[in-house]
């Protein structure tokens, strides 16, 4: 009786292949996704792969906001009731930590999503 | 002679039901990184019974597998609410995968594609009725990893245990 | 040619056909209190500095026009642009489709509470009371003849409930007027769909106020709006108890029943409103008013429980 032949071993790469595919398409996700940082008037954009921290002061904000491990999350901030830096660290497309008195708001953005817009 | 033919059949029966038990209870021990996780020994119990018997004993074994495992080893309940289906369906889809490819392929991939079905369904199960969070799926990749390997290993171990059987048999 | 050569030039066509729909671009800033997110055509990217001169003019039209009318005195005479007194029918409107529970002067007692932007406190019981007897939309007289208003009581009022919903209705109108054919102007959660895209309809996801990246529901709809009002912004806990920026202009406290309360309408500014109308109201009411306004509904209960009105399961399903 025959013990191993070339299809097993194809079929068994196969479904290898099968149990990892949710892994190799969460780093395809990632890379689509950024961090968008809105000040009063103006959008920027960061890549959300490095790990950095960015000083908002250049933009007259006294925040900072960190970014690592495809999350972010705003770090420090100069407002009364720090309300954005309890909302946490940010990590799906759409979602946003907002500071109401510097009118300093981040938020995930997804390039590839399949939804428009986001009612909340 | 069919009365003797069919004897046998239930004594194999049998015999595979009771090894699938002591197995069952005995692959416990073995200690492994993660809680809960399991080698698989007491599948090759239903694999013989695919490679040597009709798929309606695969699944009766299968069943009953499903059914006085659990009774041995505890948790009772929660192992059969999710082991039942998922042992079933993994039965299903190698007993279908050998009918369409038993020419070209061993027990070796069958037991491969059965553990994956197996270890699929039960985080399928656990997340419909059990936890609520979708933060459990992200070690289905490595968990189903794990359970395709060592249902191969299961597989080549059914192989070489159906031709010893077989070579006792024959003699 | 070979079939495989027919086939892979088959496949390239329908490539181009499907990449040559328009392609679209957000944009966004800050403003109203909240993120403005404008998607707009790439052909059109250029009204974005108009959409955001326009934006802010409106909010500070009426942030004016409310600080003057709170800072009026009693019986004193106060007049108003065509905007605002625009907005004050609407909010008569609505105060008398909710039966008085919605009332824009119950910032009289928000306001105690340190809303909309804080500081949070539960104020002491005599400034409550207080505020109590000044409460009310008949305490503002308005003549809309020579558009002019007089409080009868030291009463203050916030449009915030629906002005959102207003100004995205205006800059609409505005994009429109230059020809936009297809655009999302979305005001922190309260949104218009210009048209369609690119044929299909627009995909909007009502978020999940709790779980960050779930979703309570997904619609499809094109020249509709949407907006929500919800407990989780603008709210603060004291004793254990969730308190939020809406109040119950009849109970004088906050409402407490919904977690999220959704609403698609034929314009922005009913949508808006009406989220908040619904959101103060309990379901057997929110079930008559939404068939007579013919606007579906989405129901988040504080026990978890999701009811759909109206024909909201009508739009979860593509055309």
């Amino acid at each position: 009786m025959k013990r191993f032949r070339i299809f097993d071993l194809l079929f068994i790469i196969f479904l290898i292949l099968a149990s990892l595919s949710p892994l190799i398409f969460v780093n395809i996700d990632n890379r689509h996704k950024r961090l968008k940082i809105i000040i009063e008037n103006s959008d920027f954009y960061f890549p959300l792969t490095e790990t950095k921290i960015i000083n908002l002061r250049k933009y007259g904000k006294e925040m900072l906001v960190q970014i690592g491990n495809n999350q972010a999350h705003i770090l420090e901030s100069d407002c009364r009731n720090k309300i954005c830096i309890r909302a946490g660290w940010i990590k799906n497309c759409g979602e946003s930590a907002v500071c109401l008195p510097n009118k300093v708001a981040i938020q995930i953005d997804c390039e590839k999503n399949y939804i428009d817009a986001y009612s909340r | 002679m069919r009365t003797q033919d069919n004897e046998k059949k239930i004594s194999l029966i049998g015999m595979l039901v009771a090894f699938s038990i002591v197995a069952g209870y005995l692959e416990n021990f073995i200690p492994l990184p993660v809680p809960g996780l399991k080698l698989g020994i007491a599948n090759i119990g239903i694999m013989i019974s695919l490679y040597l018997l009709d798929w309606k004993s695969t699944i009766l074994i299968a069943i009953l597998k499903s059914l006085l495992v659990p009774l041995v080893t505890g948790n009772f309940i929660i192992k059969l609410t999710i082991g039942l289906p998922a042992t079933l369906a993994a039965a299903t889809f190698m007993i279908i995968y050998k009918t369409l490819t038993n020419k070209f392929t061993t027990a070796t991939s069958t037991g491969a594609l059965g553990a994956f079905i197996h270890i699929n369904c039960q985080f399928v199960l656990i997340k419909f009725l059990f936890i609520k969070s979708l933060t459990i799926y992200k070690i289905l990749p490595y968990f189903s990893l794990f359970s395709v390997i060592a249902g191969a290993i299961t597989g080549y171990l059914t192989i070489i245990t159906t031709e010893i059987i077989l070579k006792t048999y024959n003699k | 040619m070979s079939f495989l050569q027919k086939t892979a030039i088959f496949c390239c066509l329908i490539l181009v056909l499907y990449g040559c729909g328009q392609r679209y671009d957000k944009k966004s800033f800050y403003a109203l209190g909240t993120i403005i997110d404008i998607t707009l055509q790439e052909k059109d990217i250029s009204y974005f500095d108009n959409i955001k001169t326009l934006i802010n003019t409106y909010e500070k039209s009426i942030t004016n026009a409310a600080h003057d009318i709170n800072t009026a005195k009693k019986n004193e005479k106060v007049t108003v642009s065509n905007e605002i007194v625009e907005l004050l029918k609407q909010s008569s409107y609505y105060y008398n489709l909710s039966n008085g529970h919605f009332d824009i002067t119950i910032a009289t007692i928000t306001s105690l509470y340190g809303f909309p932007e804080g500081p949070f406190k539960i104020p002491n019981n005599k400034h409550i009371n207080k505020a109590k007897t000044q409460v009310g939309f008949h305490n503002l007289k308005i003549n809309y003849e020579n558009n002019t208003l007089t409080k009868s009581t030291d009463i203050l009022i916030d449009t915030g409930a629906f002005s959102k919903g207003t100004i995205v209705d205006k800059t609409v109108e505005y994009l429109k007027s230059v020809g936009v054919k297809s655009a999302i102007v979305n005001a922190g959660g309260d949104l218009y769909c210009i048209g369609d895209k690119n044929e299909n309809q627009w995909t909007i996801a009502i978020k999940h106020p709790d779980e960050n990246s779930n979703l309570l529901s997904t619609i499809f709809i094109k020249e509709k709006a949407v907006a929500t009002s919800g407990d989780y912004e603008r709210s603060f806990e004291e004793n254990g108890k969730r308190i939020n920026h809406i109040f119950d202009a009849i109970t004088f406290s906050t409402s407490d029943k919904y977690k999220s309360m959704s609403v698609i309408a034929d314009n922005t500014e009913t949508a808006d409103a009406l989220s908040t109308v619904y959101y103060l109201l309990p379901v057997k009411e929110i079930k008559k008013l939404c068939q007579e306004m013919d606007t579906p509904v989405l129901i988040y209960t504080k026990t978890g429980e999701i009811i759909k009105l109206c024909g909201w399961d009508l739009y979860e399903k593509k055309e």
